[in-house]
């Protein structure tokens, strides 16, 4: 896509938008509610789109991020933000690419299947470890334990 | 390391990798744990039925006669 048009983003990344959107939000009619508001600031902000600073899936997926923050923002300011969210200055580092999810996939199908399951439910599920202890029948500091071994292992796999 | 798994996932549920949705699957699998989809959640009546959508048990050996 050389100069990508609002029709050819929306064919290729409303799938990806709603279901991160479906992920974040329990009401099927504010996902979709958010995700139009999503495809409208992608038209507004097209032009200033810079193919250098970011890929475009990359740029897509920060705007449907912060829709989902201002979203919680407006609809329940009284309650915290998913801790999973990861702040402004966080999003892109250069590691938001399909090839290091892969890496990272690489890296979990090493490790043994309780150690997958503790970081699924952590980094994924957003599970805190007092409850990924008992979803496991094990003692918090025993999870802690495998959680840390986890991410050692997760470290070495992914700067080898 | 935590910070970019945290970055990683968010990201995963926008990009969809497969290699990497196929063990977050494999992980729920086994733990029988799923997420539902809107549809599904729609389906789940205020009781909580496991089996909301469909005949119950106890009503199914009436559905044969």
């Amino acid at each position: 896509m050389n100069s990508p048009n609002i029709a050819d983003i929306y064919t290729e990344y409303h799938t990806k938008v709603l279901s991160y959107i479906t992920a974040r939000v329990n009401s099927r009619s504010d996902a979709e509610d958010l995700c139009s508001d999503v495809f409208e600031k992608v038209q507004l902000k097209l032009s200033t789109y810079d193919s250098t600073k970011a890929a475009l899936g990359t740029w897509i997926y920060s705007i449907t991020r912060n829709c989902v923050i201002d979203f919680y923002r407006r609809s329940r300011p009284s309650e915290e933000l998913d801790e999973q969210l990861p702040s402004d200055d966080e999003v892109d580092d250069g590691i938001l690419r399909d090839e290091t999810l892969t890496e990272l996939a690489a890296a979990l199908s090493t490790l043994p299947d309780e150690l997958k399951t503790i970081i699924v439910y952590r980094y994924y599920d957003g599970r805190p470890l007092t409850e990924i202890a008992k979803m496991m029948g094990l003692s918090y500091g025993a999870t802690k334990l495998r959680h840390n071994s986890a991410l050692e292992l997760l470290r070495r796999a992914m700067s080898a | 390391m935590e910070k970019k798994l945290t970055k990683l996932f968010d990201y995963q549920k926008f990009a969809g990798n497969k290699a990497l949705q196929g063990i977050i699957d494999s992980v729920h699998a086994r733990s029988g744990r799923r997420e539902l989809s809107l549809d599904e959640e729609e389906l789940v009546n205020a009781a909580g039925a496991p089996y909301a959508g469909q005949t119950p048990p106890e009503d199914q050996k009436k559905d044969l006669n």
